[in-house]
């Protein structure tokens, strides 16, 4: 007989759902109620008080009523509706938590007793076996036969007539007891199999409610502005009381944080007011310049004072506009009363996003996010993160999304494609023992994408490239200025690839390569020929531009065709389209293990659309384990010969370069870097 | 004029006397800030315990905010009250928002 399990824990494996009390919850759940009765009646105060203020007229006065609108009011509404949601959350929590805790201790219960059923009918069924003369070694989770095994009992001088009377006695007398015996120990088997199974699903169940209650705390004012600040204790406390309040021991902080104008960014800009520097910064270079030779102390009132500005100029390192960034966060946190519902969810998402654990897809440790430009006060939110270090980088890619794809509906599907495509890189690069090099990859929701109508115009490619560019070179200004080398890969998809190939036409810096995932045409009224791209060149002359087409994507060729816009897969022109030639193209279809395309997402859900419309889950562009994902990676680090499939150029040759200025911009060869001779025309 | 004057007192003094009375609130009968870890699956205990500790300097950083506004009107007074006496008895002059402590040397 195999060890029959002591108790339940020895059966019940994996993760518990069982963590903790409800107590804990119903503990927070009560701190929160207490504090939306402390503040609404602090709110009541308050407003009480501001309303005799304003009876009065003066400069002091109105300061006082001023900050106490302006701040402790608002700061006050948004710990009012965070303590409210908190405390909902917490509830909602304690009820599952109950409900989850109750049916998994019954179900401890009732796997303890049909561990004593077992343990009874295995002491019943080793009765039975030593009567019968049959050896009795079962399995506890598998039982005896449900028949009594041949009795075993033979006499020495008894005839065979007789012991086979006796075996015949033996089946009478045990038989019945046997079978029953070995049916309840099934019977008791199979329960314990169906609740271990329960047991499994009540685990995800708790799991569900964790997401659920994190979820609803980072969706709260208070919550978003303690994860922005990310750091330390010191640094939440910072940031809640600034941002609640505008005050911290004594020490006010009188700055709007969505202020433009500070007379310290004539000294970084050249003027006092920062408001153009979405599309019309300085030189990026000198920004980058100006920048590094400011005192610390004046970088950090900067950050601080006009946190908008800082955050959003492009030419500054990274890592400062993440902080100003960050502090911006905590600013719209504070006032989610004067966001938008799309801002807001925004917000919410990049939150999340910021809130997870840094594990990777292959469990390793992730490279910490960056929220490298963040405007959530116009119509249309936008937010560009870098999942890793953009500034210690040596291979920074940018992925450029398509159409529907503004921030507050696809920051959270982008992040995650980031993630991914940084993890293959990861291996790809892992795979030529040059695991240390540095990554980052960018997901660029900084403009304004297309909708169903739109998408056939050139407008919002035509205005999110100016973004783009500006963004691609800032960073390439920022490493040049502090000697960093890093080599940039472009992947954009859909109507990402008019957006980029525009921008790669207005950009002084140049990418190492571009990659083209089911493109939407390219504007033809900007980009004539892909040698005009300021691109890097290979070996044989030709710029290291991408593309590919799933057969299985139906929309793409489509859209080109019907906007009139060029496609850079000639042979997905439809009739009476028109194709860009010249990209080295590569298959999609899938390979070996990696998985083909099968419709125009860049991230496959559910079951293929019509057409192609969507690809099916897990076969989008750019999904791990796809080959048109894992080309786009390799490509994006410089490592061509490792594309899965072959690179091949689709007749005709593009024809030569036209002007001595595309020259110019264009003399680049693989490898060259970021290197003074790779870039002419920067001034 | 000593009529208005004697109305932007009392109004002054209505001021003072809701921001007191609201940070009072805030800081009396309080039910303290969780310190728990809470103990889950996904390790979600850091978040849970940063959000409650956010919501407690929150509250405490609008009592600082009401008790620092307090203090500025009672400066454009010409008179002095008892507010203060309240305010000192009540807040004993430090802020309600935790200091960093300083590591031990």
């Amino acid at each position: 007989m195999s060890r029959i399990p002591r108790s339940a824990g020895e059966v019940l494996t994996g993760n518990s759902p069982i963590h903790g009390t409800a107590e804990e919850s119903n503990l927070a759940a009560r701190f929160l109620a207490d504090v939306g009765r402390d503040v609404a009646q602090f709110r009541v105060g308050l407003d009480r008080s501001i309303e005799a203020l304003e009876t009065m007229r003066g400069l002091g006065v109105d300061m006082i009523s001023g900050v106490l609108r302006e701040r402790a009011r608002v700061g006050a509404l948004s710990l009012d509706r965070t303590a409210t949601d908190g405390k909902a959350a917490f509830e909602r929590f304690t009820d599952e938590i109950e409900r989850i805790h109750g049916r998994a201790w019954r179900l401890v219960a009732q796997v303890d007793g049909y561990l004593d059923d077992i343990r009874r009918e295995s002491r019943a069924i080793t009765e039975i076996a030593e009567e019968v003369g049959v050896v009795a070694h079962y399995d506890w989770r598998l039982g005896p036969p449900r028949d009594l095994p041949a009795p075993q009992r033979t006499g020495g001088r008894i005839g065979e007539a007789e012991t086979a009377e006796q075996v015949w006695r033996l089946r009478e007398l045990h038989g019945f007891s046997w079978s029953t015996s070995a049916e309840r120990w099934a019977v008791a088997s199979n329960g314990i199999s169906r609740l271990a199974d329960e047991w499994v699903g009540l685990a995800d169940e708790r799991l569900a409610a964790e997401h659920a209650l994190a979820t609803s705390l980072d969706s709260t004012a208070i919550g978003q502005i303690v994860v922005a600040a990310g750091g330390g204790a010191t640094a939440r406390r910072q940031s809640v009381a600034f941002a609640i309040s505008g005050q911290l021991h004594g020490l006010s902080d009188d700055t709007v944080p969505l202020e433009r104008s500070h007379p310290l960014l004539v000294r970084l800009i050249g003027t006092e007011t920062g408001a153009g520097i979405w599309h019309a910064p300085p030189a990026l270079e000198v920004v980058a310049a100006r920048w590094a030779a400011l005192p610390t102390g004046l970088q950090e009132r900067l950050i601080a004072e006009v946190p908008w500005v800082i955050g959003n100029l492009a030419g500054l390192p990274i890592g400062v506009r993440d902080r100003a960034n960050r502090r911006l966060m905590a600013h719209y946190a504070a006032h989610h009363d004067r966001l938008s519902p799309q801002s807001l969810a925004a917000l919410r998402d990049l939150t999340a996003q910021l809130a997870r654990k840094r594990v990777g897809a292959g469990g390793e440790t992730e490279r910490p996010m960056q929220v490298v430009s963040l405007d959530l006060g116009g119509e249309v939110p936008m937010a560009v993160v870098s999942i890793g270090d953009l500034d210690a980088a040596q291979h920074a890619t940018w992925l450029v999304p398509g159409m529907l794809s503004d921030a507050h509906s696809a920051l959270t599907d982008w992040a995650g494609l980031s993630r991914v495509m940084l993890h293959a890189q990861r291996q790809a690069l892992e795979s030529e023992g040059r695991g240390g090099e540095a990554l980052a990859v960018v997901a660029f929701l900084g403009y304004d994408t297309p909708n169903l109508v739109t998408v056939l115009g050139p407008d919002a490619a035509r205005d999110g490239a100016r973004r783009l560019a500006l963004e691609l070179d800032g960073a390439a200004a920022s490493h040049l200025h502090s000697g960093a080398q890093q080599e940039v890969g472009v992947i954009a998809h859909s109507y990402g690839t008019p957006t980029a190939a525009n921008a790669l036409m207005l950009t002084r810096y140049p990418v190492r390569s571009f990659t083209m995932l089911g493109s939407a045409g390219l504007d033809s009224g900007r980009v004539v020929a892909l040698e005009d791209l300021l691109v890097a060149r290979d070996s044989s002359g030709r710029p290291q531009i991408y593309s590919t087409m799933a057969a299985g994507d139906g929309i793409a060729p489509f859209g080109a065709g019907l906007s009139g816009r060029a496609q850079p897969n000639p042979e997905s022109v439809l009739a009476g389209g028109s194709a860009i030639h010249g990209a080295y193209l590569f298959s999609s279809e899938g390979l070996g293990v990696l998985r083909a395309t099968d419709g125009h997402s860049a991230s496959g859900s559910g079951d293929r659309g019509p057409l192609g419309t969507n690809a099916s889950s897990g076969q989008g562009y750019l999904d791990f384990g796809t080959q048109s994902q894992w080309n786009a990676a390799v490509l994006s680090i410089g490592l061509p010969e490792k594309v899965a499939g072959a690179l091949r150029v689709a007749l005709p040759e593009p024809p030569e370069p036209r002007t001595s200025e595309v020259l110019a911009r264009a003399d680049v060869r693989i490898g060259a870097g970021l290197g003074v001779a790779a870039m002419r025309g920067v001034e | 004029m000593t009529e208005n004057l004697r109305l932007e007192e009392q109004q002054l003094r209505l001021a003072r006397a809701s921001l007191v009375s609201a940070a009072r609130v805030m800081v009396e009968e309080n039910t303290p800030v969780p310190r728990f870890w809470m103990p889950s699956i996904s390790e979600i205990g850091g978040r849970v315990r940063w959000f409650l500790e956010g919501v407690g300097t929150a509250r405490a950083s609008l009592v600082d905010a009401a008790v620092a506004a307090s203090r500025a009107a009672a400066e454009l007074s010409a008179e002095s009250d008892d507010l203060e006496g309240e305010l000192t008895e009540s807040f004993r002059g430090e802020y309600a928002v935790a200091q960093s402590r300083r590591p031990k040397s």
